[in-house]
């Protein structure tokens, strides 16, 4: 009885291994908008721990780390646009200008006298929030007196980064603030010192700009970030869903855009991903309620550690990392981190940004993001993907947006960037296999390009491999046609005696000797038209 | 039986294998995932370290406590002694006339009996808080004071305690002309009393020493003070230096208002440097600290009034109050090492010495201490101290503080 039982089993292994996992491609395969489909307008507000967000991520390993592709990407490996995120600069033609253009839906706050709504004098970024002539709202942030420039600077062009990547980010401007030009609302009131609240006199805000870098007109160089319209609910973290958002349904921690920000963070040196930096916010919208997941605070980002240079630490290493501090205990601070030795240009402005000590795979965020950590070859793929489309000029043009006095700072910057970005690209575009633009003609000519290749990162491979299969895409099941190619151009032609079937399939491998990632599987699947034309309709990197 | 298990079997191959959902489009498929979770929706639902991480953040409770305005309760008091043990103070506070005076109604008490009320009147904000003018009435009660002796060849064995109790009452003015310059006179009054000590662990002070031993002892007459006062402060956080340098002085006259027998000087000098190294996350930090009394002929300075050395503030090896004289110096030196961002580690060195003359201050009669300490922080102080010293004749000595060394 045992045995047979045994063998049964054995018996519906064998056929769900046959079978496959089901159908695999459906007919609006691939999607490019994953839509929120319900009402969610009963979720509430969250508070989130400043303290339990470092805690939990640092210590109590947040997040589920099953190994695993991401969770929301599209059969042909790119993100659909959701509430989370929107192709910009990775899927179409983002010219400069709207690069520098960014979120940015005006010009900032209106001319004319600003009405002080609210202060935040207590701990060390101080902050007001004003109503401008036209009643729009703006929180205001300032430069620290050390670095004039510095973190306005860092928040103006890390916004237009983010948010051509794809996410979405509040509107930030420059702005000059004139004291003198500040009306107080009527009870505004104000904590001070011990936490307790009282009316907002102007006392309070000369003591708030006291804390700010400050022009010689005795004017005050801001930034003025557009309230964000809707509800706001709290903030996302980065596992797990929410469990009163019924559009929520892929967890964080493998969602590709969230696995994917590891690069551009690292890019960018934004060290403070946290999720004490993200928004959620209930937008209601053509009888819909759906959750908006915004991206903000990007004043410790590049060499700003908002209110003052960015230390070393930032980027090289978690706030706490048990093997260096023990290392550092045990020798007597004679084991001195090599990230401590890196030597930063002085210019204040920029703060503590550098490329020739960066190594991105090396980079790391205040403390270990679960998203980040999940990362898989492909992530990062897709994420240096979008990285490549920036142009030297986009970047040098970005960078100006910041406005610095100092045309040495915006010339550091922008060299820094650039040098930082052909990293990230010859890390995160040979970490994988970097076939992309894979077509196939009526002909059964299949033809593709190298990621890594286009951008100058690499030399053309020595010759790829390609093993083709017929593909049932009811069963999921790949049956291999004829024996392996090679080829050491980009294109081959697809076995005659598959062209007929609905689907079919072909693995890739790029071989090169310095690459070796290039080596990973690629799985491209092609669907027949009626018209006997064949479409893309998927890809696997890694599968 | 058997054959019920394959025809199971075989069911669920084929439901596996059957292509049940080739109408649905992807669309679909997430639709009705969305579908089924917004049939079990939950309210978010903090764990309890978070939800209780939150209730501090939302209502800071420390700052209820113990708020800038109002009543507050604290840890410690105003002047609190060293080895005065565990104690609580608070009372209430509060800015004036749109926060240009402050007014402070301060008490404090310690388990081993110590107590303390002081009350202050300020004006902080004169000359655009450059100029600071006050007055201050205090009550220190004392009970148990330690004392060896004086002078460098004290022993261990002869430790006494006593009381000391002073109203005091004090007036001052400060001028900042620079955020790194302070400079300032003080005036005041007080009435000194010394009296048997409550620490039943050692004997008290008139059962082992007198007058001609302890000078002050069988009588302290009032005085009154006066003093001039400068420091220069360029350390980066004067909590936590890692940059800059200190250096204090002051000078003061103290008149015997009753017997004609205990009017003296004192100066006191104090100088530290912090030299960083590798942007900070090492420092080498010396510090050296003196006070030199001396008192015209037929004039005494009481014992209570002398320079102590030794504790876990001066030279570790070393009991608190250690030894006392006339004059003393000590010199602390520390390689100080970051560990990680909320901790230092530190080696030290102590060297200390009493001397009746000032020129007795000799390097040849010089006591020492050596050891390791870890420094919980953060980047403006130093919250929890933990030093392990040794170089003395006292053992292996460990000293709890809740802050700095120096």
């Amino acid at each position: 009885m045992r045995n047979l039982f045994t063998s049964a089993l054995v018996i519906l292994a064998a056929a769900s291994a046959l079978t496959g996992a089901g159908q695999k491609f459906y007919r609006d395969d691939p999607i490019w908008r994953d839509p929120e489909t319900q009402d969610a307008s009963a979720v509430k507000r969250i508070r989130m721990s400043q303290q339990y967000d470092f805690i939990e991520n640092t210590f109590l390993d947040a997040g589920d780390e099953t190994p695993g592709r991401a969770a929301n990407i599209n059969t042909v490996d790119e993100v659909p646009d959701s509430s989370w995120f929107t192709n910009r600069i990775g899927r179409d033609e983002f010219p400069t200008a709207r690069l520098v253009r960014g979120p940015d839906t005006g010009t900032g706050p209106a001319p004319g006298p600003w009405t002080v709504t609210d202060a935040k004098s207590e701990g060390i970024t101080p902050g007001l929030t004003i109503k401008d002539t036209t009643g729009e709202t703006y929180f205001i942030k300032f430069d620290p007196p050390t670095n004039p420039e510095m973190s306005s600077g860092a928040e103006i062009i890390a916004t237009k980064f983010f948010y051509a990547f794809g996410y979405h980010t509040p509107e930030n401007y420059l702005a000059t603030m004139d004291p003198a030009a500040l009306t107080i609302a009527p009870g505004t009131v104000i904590a001070e010192e011990g936490g307790q609240t009282g009316p907002m006199k102007p006392r309070h805000i000369e003591e708030l700009l006291k804390k700010a870098a400050r022009n010689t007109d005795g004017t005050y160089r801001v930034i003025a970030s557009r309230g964000i319209p809707w509800t706001p609910i709290g903030k996302f973290k980065y596992y797990g869903t929410r469990a009163d958002d019924p559009n929520d349904i892929h967890p964080h921690e493998h969602r590709r855009e969230l696995r994917g920000m590891l690069v551009f963070a690292a890019w960018l040196n934004h060290d403070d991903s946290r999720s004490i930096n993200t928004h959620d916010v209930l937008v209601k919208e053509d009888g819909r309620a759906f959750v908006r997941h915004y991206l903000l605070d990007f004043g410790s980002t590049l060499g700003s550690g908002s209110t003052q240079a960015q230390t070393t630490r930032a980027g090289n290493e978690f706030i706490w990392e048990a093997r260096p501090t023990f290392i550092t205990m045990l020798t007597l601070g004679f084991y001195v981190r090599p990230w401590v030795k890196v030597r930063y240009p002085e210019i204040p402005a920029v703060g503590r940004l550098e490329a020739t000590y960066f190594r991105p795979e090396n980079w790391k965020p205040e403390y270990p993001n679960p998203a980040f950590r999940n990362a898989r070859p492909e992530d990062r793929f897709w994420a240096a993907r979008i990285v490549s489309r920036f142009s030297d000029a986009d970047v040098r043009a970005i960078v100006g947006a910041a406005k610095f006095t100092d045309p040495m700072a915006t010339e550091y910057l922008t060299e820094t960037i650039l040098a930082r970005k052909a990293k990230v690209l010859m890390s995160w575009l040979n970490g994988t296999n970097p076939v992309v633009n894979v077509t196939m003609n009526d002909a059964g000519v299949m033809r593709f390009q190298n990621a890594a290749e286009l951008v100058g990162m690499a030399k053309p491979a020595e010759r790829y491999t390609i093993a083709w299969s017929r593909f049932d895409n009811a069963t999921s099941t790949h049956t291999p046609v004829g024996s392996e190619q090679t080829v050491t151009t980009l294109s081959a032609q697809a076995p005659r005696e598959i062209l007929s079937e609905q689907f079919i399939s072909a693995t890739i491998k790029g071989f090169h000797p310095d690459q070796p990632a290039w080596q990973h599987p690629l799985v491209v699947y092609f669907r027949r038209a009626p018209d006997a034309t064949w479409t893309l309709v998927g890809l696997e990197r890694n599968p | 039986m058997c054959s019920r298990v394959l025809v199971g079997c075989a069911l669920m191959v084929a439901v596996m294998a059957a292509p049940a959902a080739a109408q649905e489009t992807r669309a679909e498929i997430l639709a009705r995932q969305r579908a089924e979770k917004a049939s079990q929706l939950q309210p978010y639902e903090p764990k309890r370290l978070e939800e209780a991480l939150i209730w501090v953040e939302r209502t800071n409770p420390l700052a209820k406590i113990a708020p800038y305005n109002g009543f507050y309760v604290q840890y410690g008091y105003t002047g609190k002694p060293v080895g005065s043990g565990i104690a609580l103070g608070g009372g209430w506070r509060h800015d004036l006339l749109d926060r240009n005076a402050r007014v402070v109604f301060e008490a404090g008490q310690s388990m081993r009996g110590y107590r303390m009320a002081r009350v202050d009147f300020s004006l902080p904000r004169l000359l655009d808080e450059r100029f600071e003018i006050g007055v201050e009435g205090a009550y220190r009660h004392q009970p148990q004071e330690d004392f060896y002796g004086l002078g460098f060849d004290t022993r261990r064995a002869d430790r006494v305690n006593y009381r000391y109790r002073a109203p005091e009452v004090q007036g001052r003015a400060m001028f900042k002309p620079a955020d790194w310059l302070n400079a300032g006179v003080r005036l005041g009054r007080m009435n000194v009393s010394i009296g048997p000590g409550t620490d039943g662990r050692f004997p008290s002070i008139e059962e082992r020493f007198a007058d001609a031993d302890a000078p002050g002892l069988a009588a302290q007459p009032d005085y009154t003070y006066g003093d001039l006062f400068a420091t220069l402060d360029t350390r980066d956080q004067p909590g936590n230096a890692r940059e800059g340098a200190y250096i204090g002085v002051l000078w003061r006259r103290y008149n015997d208002q009753d017997l004609d027998r205990y009017s003296f000087h004192s100066v006191d000098l104090e100088a530290q440097h912090f030299l960083p190294i590798f942007d900070k996350k090492r420092v080498l930090a010396a510090r050296f600290r003196m006070t030199a009394t001396t008192a015209e002929d037929g004039q005494e300075v009481p014992f209570y009034f002398r320079p102590t050395i030794g504790g876990g503030d001066s030279l570790r090896s070393a009991s608190d109050y250690r030894f006392r004289d006339r004059n003393a110096a000590v010199m602390n030196f520390e390689y100080r090492w970051e560990a990680f961002s909320g901790l230092d580690m530190a080696l030290f060195s102590d060297f200390g010495t009493v001397a009746p003359r000032l020129a007795g201050l000799e390097f040849s009669r010089i006591r020492g201490a050596y050891g390791i300490g870890l420094r919980f922080n953060t980047y403006k102080a130093v919250w929890l101290r933990l030093d392990v010293a040794a170089g003395g004749s006292e053992g292996i000595r460990t000293f709890l503080k809740y802050s700095k060394a120096f």
